[in-house]
């Protein structure tokens, strides 16, 4: 397997990332959200393997699995559950419509080219093209947790956000400390457990999950 | 053979071949109900029928109406005359580009939503209103789709770009280029009026687009629209056949050449018309405001196979 | 050759004093002043061919005890275009005014208008051509004054009084950002006079340039009607008389195009990256916003100035384009960006004076401009009809006619940002030639709601059934600029030699003509693409001709019955029944309602019941989200600046003198501390 092949790889899972991440602001029903979330976690943990083992940097193996075992089944997993306790088979509500937020995506897809071009912004170590990318699932996530009504979609906003910025590290510092990283899951891990017992508490009191219940909340 | 005569007589091919596509839809939805469906005879027939019955006209509709007929065809078979069908070449590919074939069918859709408008009834209006907003969000689609092709090409003209992708190898880049084809292919559902877009076989006004535009329209007349509409369902085939298979097109005027691109186009347009019907089949139309979602989709695809490219060529 | 130039300023002067040796509300009067203004419109069309053809520049200089310097004209070819495009939609806009102005005989001051009409030219003229920044002041200022007078014309109307307040307001306020502009570059040069502009650019530090470059783009941005900054346009155009508005769309915002060429590639050297993209950034917008809110609307005057928006958008995406690729020095492709905006200036002006004129022709016969109350004007105007439809399809980009050429060159310009324009540009500019098909799609949507409702159809009100054809010279005037549209584009090689010359030396390199044309072929850098608007001109008709033959052979004269539509069984189907401008619009509206933010109002009223309704009320609005979050809290806050200003103002006529002499003092004791 030459070097040019590997690098190819890299950009066309790149590719597909970014397909997934559109996939997830498109999905009208929960349940596609989570899977195309669950998508766009394996792909990222493809490319953490396939960068591990063109660059021969071993440790980037454990946070593959561990993006594969947690963000791909765990998560997602958690994700249904709480969809099935709650009952929601509703689709997802948006304050602005599918076109509309999907040009949004566009162009923020063209701000983070934009931002970042010509080395601007960071000297990436090995795959520049790569921080648009993370860059613009961060802002993809940003726009799921502005625009979207129910709190299930603001979690998944989040995660999206944690997915970006794990991209970046992955590609351009060819991943953090092991301990960080272990930390970072962790965190991630529990703050899904956290906020699906937020969302059930937000049931609760408003019976709903309708974020825009929480205004009455202010003094 | 003379390359002229050719071009003329593959257009000619196409012209024919047509109204088949539409029937072979037709057939595979009958069959997947537990029809029969109509004869293939059928479809050429109804053209010949409607060509010779008389035609009833309204009383209010003015030139435009009369001359909405001849434009619309016209401005199509000048598309199609730009497209490669069976060699690599195509009549009158020299005037223009793909941005000229996106504006020939524009001008076809401007007089039949202008002639819709002309008989004063609500039914055209509708149509009209529809198909034009609907065209309005596939258009950019299209032609976005038609650049990330020509980014690859490093051209513009149908004949150019075809000739490139029949000699392109790169699996990786085709990839990216695919990513194109999704989105030309909704453009191809939604400027042929199929479901989920429009419903070809209805008559019911909450969901009729072109059939609601034609609605005054008889004998000759409709005729020539149905079978302009056909033409233009199998140049769209056409189109996605030469970009995404360019698979066994002539390169020369060779017999040899010629009967294995025949075999080969016919399987081809056949295949993506069983893919258009398979959909229809599968498929509930849209609610009218959901078929942005779709054509946003398309447009979405496009960017995305452009950016591809772009990341590609920028890679490693 | 120069004597058709003192021929057609002679002319204007001429004509504007001639109304007033006639009778000022008569017939006399208006033949007198209009038919002058043709001939000067067309003495200037062949004195500005005339420099075109051979490309030699031509100089005119009065010499003279002036204060700031010679007044000085050069006609160059770059110059000699914009001569071009005005004298020419002057010419076929006077012609159509011999006829359009019989509305004011006996009611208005018919020698006024005509006066008011040739100062407006004539200041045109002079903007396009003078060579000193005072003096180009000067005519600005008398443009738009001019202009203002046309715009209130009819001030009977309050709506025309607000409108006026409002340009002039807006235009003052451009006017004061272009003097800054001016006077900035004046500090560096120490002259007013463009040729030391030109001389000392190489030397503006990066700061002063940046500043004008801000400067000329906020006060040229202002006249040119770009967004956010187009507030008044759609206001102002609408109220002045349809000839009238064919100029200041046609031609007048196209002078702000000419002169902020003149900056950027004249006196500000070389450009930096982020002004190309501002521009570009400002082009999109326009682009799309213009066209949306005129699908919007249901007056055809605004409706065609909300166009006139959209297409300035389209004019500075070229020029935006030449920018971003001045900057990688790249000047040929820069060059034919910039022959793409020259050659939508023509043609703009061709198709959207025609549009204007025709819809003059519409107010003229059926007394309306509400789309919703005509219909079935074919019938009736048989050809006004025939030259709207031609506008219509030209400003719909529709091949063959000159729309499309100019739009086709403006993709090749934007595609052409594939290669070597800088980050991120492969990407933005496919992206941005997608959207300007967006913006071509919309476009056809909207003048197919126009032409669709207001001409086919049922006449929906009595205004419409009582309309009839216009006058000759009307017919006439919107047949010559119909006819041009198609000339235009057929011409189009041509055209471009000429252009390409133009656009050489604006963009500092020789464009050799056998890149951009060959033949009949218009030809896109990098050999990527052809076309030939002939060949698809003659394709169309031949294909056209074998269509209408062919059936007729084989199967003999078609039988024709006529009958009513179909009128699902309900019988008279009444022209109330018709699909309505706002219908055909709805979809639009909803889809893009993020943008238009629409709102609707239904009161219903009834006798105790549901049931016994007796009326019904709906009202629906769209919002402009400029109007709405930029010019309303400026506007509050300058009132609200007013009211604590008007705590000085006692009414004591002693305490102003004091403020007067307090000034005084403060202004000595300035000066008196800066000499010391």
């Amino acid at each position: 397997m030459s070097a040019e092949f590997m690098a190819s790889l890299i950009h066309f899972l790149g590719m597909m990332l970014l397909i997934a991440s559109f996939w997830i602001l498109v999905s009208s029903q929960i349940g596609a959200c989570i899977r195309a979330y669950a998508t766009h976690s394996f792909l990222l943990a493809l490319i953490t393997a396939v960068v591990a083992w063109s660059q021969h940097i071993e440790h980037l193996i454990i946070p593959a699995l561990l993006t594969l075992a947690l963000k791909t089944i765990v998560i997602p997993h958690v994700f249904f559950r709480i969809i099935r306790r709650l009952g929601i088979r509703k689709e997802v509500e948006s304050y602005i419509n599918i076109p509309f937020s999907l040009l949004l995506a566009v162009l923020l897809v063209f701000i983070s080219f934009y931002a970042t071009g010509e080395g601007r912004f960071l000297k990436p170590a090995a795959f520049g093209e790569f921080i648009p990318l993370a860059i613009s699932t961060v802002f993809f996530g940003m726009l799921m947790m502005t625009t979207r009504k129910k709190a299930i979609s603001q979690v998944l906003g989040l995660l999206l956000i944690e997915n970006g910025l794990f991209l970046m590290a992955i590609t351009m510092t060819f991943g953090m400390p092991l301990l960080v990283e272990m930390g970072i899951f962790f965190d991630v891990l529990i703050a899904v457990m956290i906020m699906g017992l937020f969302v059930f508490k937000i049931r609760d009191a408003f019976e709903g999950i309708d974020a825009d219940d929480m205004t009455v909340l202010k003094g | 053979m003379n390359p002229v005569l050719l071009s003329f007589l593959q257009l000619l091919f196409l012209m024919i071949l047509a109204p088949a596509i539409s029937w072979f839809i037709k057939k595979m939805k009958a069959a997947s109900q537990n029809r029969i469906g109509p004869k293939l005879a059928q479809v050429y027939a109804d053209l010949w029928k409607l060509c010779r019955k008389d035609m009833v006209i309204s009383e209010t509709a003015s030139w435009i109406f009369h001359a909405m007929p001849f434009v619309l065809f016209a401005a199509t078979l000048a598309a199609a005359s730009m497209v490669p069908i069976l060699w690599n070449h195509s009549l009158f590919g020299f005037m223009g580009d793909a941005i000229l074939f996106v504006y020939l069918l524009a001008l076809g859709r401007f007089f039949i939503a202008l002639a819709a408008l002309d008989t004063g009834t609500t039914f055209g209006g509708m149509g009209s209103s529809r198909e034009m907003t609907l065209s309005s969000i596939a258009e950019p689609a299209l032609l976005l789709s038609f650049f990330a092709l020509g980014f690859h090409a490093r051209t513009l003209s149908l004949e150019g770009m075809t000739a490139h992708f029949a000699n392109a190898s790169s699996l990786q880049i085709l990839f990216f280029t695919s990513l194109a084809f999704g989105s030309l292919l909704i453009v191809t559902i939604a400027e042929s009026g199929r479901i989920p877009v429009d419903n070809p076989a209805t008559h019911l006004e909450l969901t009729m687009i072109h059939e609601a535009m034609i609605l005054e329209y008889s004998g000759r007349y409709l005729a020539l629209i149905e079978w302009g509409h056909q033409i233009k369902q199998l140049v769209f085939l056409t189109l996605l056949a030469d970009f995404f298979f360019p698979w066994g097109i002539a390169t020369t005027g060779g017999a040899a050449a010629l009967g294995l691109s025949l075999v080969f186009y016919l399987a081809k347009v056949f295949g993506l018309a069983f893919v258009i019907g398979w959909i229809e089949i599968h498929s509930a139309k849209l609610r009218l405001f959901r078929a942005p979602d779709l054509l946003t989709v398309a447009f979405v695809l496009a960017i995305l196979s452009l950016l591809g490219q772009l990341i590609i060529g920028r890679g490693v | 050759m120069e004597l058709f130039f003192y021929a057609q300023v002679l002319l204007h002067c001429l004509g504007g004093g001639a109304g007033f040796l006639f009778d000022q509300q008569s017939e006399s009067a208006n033949r007198a002043t209009h038919f002058l203004a043709v001939a000067a419109g067309a003495a200037g069309v062949v004195f500005s061919l005339a420099i075109l053809l051979t490309g030699k520049p031509w100089i005119f200089e009065l010499q003279g005890s002036l204060p700031v310097g010679p007044l000085r004209f050069v006609i160059d070819p770059f110059s000699a275009f914009f001569v071009l495009t005005i004298s020419f939609l002057s010419f076929a806009a006077s012609l159509f005014a011999v006829g359009y102005t019989r509305e004011y005989q006996r009611k208005k001051n018919i020698a006024l208008l005509g006066f008011f009409y040739h100062i407006f030219i004539l200041a045109m003229l002079a903007v396009v051509t003078v060579q000193n920044a005072f003096y180009f002041l000067f005519f600005w200022e008398l443009m738009s004054l001019a202009s203002y007078f046309l715009v209130v014309f009819e001030h009977e109307k309050p709506e025309a009084r607000s409108a006026g307040t409002l340009y002039l307001i807006m235009t003052h306020i451009g006017t004061a950002f272009i003097a800054a502009a001016f006077l900035l570059l004046y500090v560096h040069s120490g002259s007013f006079s463009f040729d030391a502009f030109r001389f000392a650019a190489a030397t503006l530090s990066p700061a002063v340039k940046n500043a004008v470059f801000l400067a000329a783009l906020i006060g040229f941005g202002t006249k040119a009607g770009v967004i956010p900054l187009h507030i008044w346009l759609p206001q102002a155009h609408p109220q002045a008389p349809s000839h009238v508005s064919a100029l200041m769309s046609g031609v007048m915002i196209k002078t702000a195009i000419y002169a902020f060429l003149r900056f950027l590639f004249g006196f500000l050297g070389e450009p930096f990256a982020w002004w190309g993209h501002v521009v570009l950034a400002l082009a999109i917008l326009s682009t799309l916003l213009g066209i949306l809110y005129a699908l919007m609307e249901n007056d055809l005057k605004r409706l065609l100035a909300f166009s006139s928006i959209e297409n300035i958008g389209i004019i500075l995406l070229g020029i935006g384009m030449a920018l971003v690729f001045r900057v990688f020095h790249q000047p040929f492709n820069g060059g034919f960006a910039l022959m793409a905006a020259l050659f939508h200036v023509i043609n703009h002006a061709a198709f959207k004076g025609l549009l204007f004129l025709g819809t003059g022709s519409v107010l003229h016969s059926a007394h309306t401009r509400q789309i919703e109350n005509l219909g079935g004007l074919i019938r009736k105007m048989p050809w006004t009809a025939v030259c709207f439809l031609t506008g219509a399809m030209a400003i719909s980009a529709l091949p063959p006619l000159n729309g499309f050429v100019s739009e086709w060159l403006t993709f090749m310009a934007l595609l052409l940002g594939f290669h070597g324009a800088g980050a991120g540009m492969p990407f933005f500019s496919p992206v941005l030639a997608s959207l300007l098909g967006l913006a071509g799609a919309l476009a056809a949507t909207c003048f197919i709601k126009v032409f669709g409702i207001s001409f086919l159809g049922k006449p929906r009100s009595e205004h419409a059934v009582q309309a009839r054809e216009v006058s000759g010279s009307m017919k006439l005037g919107m047949g010559i600029l119909a006819v041009s549209c198609l000339g235009l584009s057929l011409a189009a090689p041509q055209a471009l030699k000429i252009l390409a010359k133009i656009a050489g030396t604006l963009a500092g390199t020789d464009i050799p003509v056998e890149t951009v044309t060959q033949r009949i072929f218009l030809i896109s850098p990098l050999n990527s693409s052809l076309f030939s608007p002939l060949a698809v001109a003659l394709v169309l008709l031949a294909l056209l001709a074998v269509i209408m033959a062919l059936p007729r052979i084989i199967f003999g004269k078609k039988l024709v019955r006529t009958g009513p539509s179909w009128d699902c069984g309900m019988p008279a189907l009444s022209s109330r029944m018709q699909y309505t401008a706002t219908g055909f619009s709805k979809p639009l509206r909803r889809i893009f309602s993020f943008l238009y933010q629409p709102t609707r109002r239904v009161e219903l009223e009834d006798e105790g019941h549901e049931m016994l309704r007796t009326a019904q009320r709906f009202e629906a609005r769209i919002t402009h989200p400029v109007d709405e979050w930029v010019y309303r809290p400026l506007a509050a806050l300058v009132s609200e600046l007013s009211q604590k200003a008007k705590r000085i103002q006692t009414g004591h006529i002693q305490l102003y003198l004091s403020y007067i002499f307090i000034t005084l003092i403060l202004l000595l004791l300035f000066l008196g501390g800066h000499s010391s």
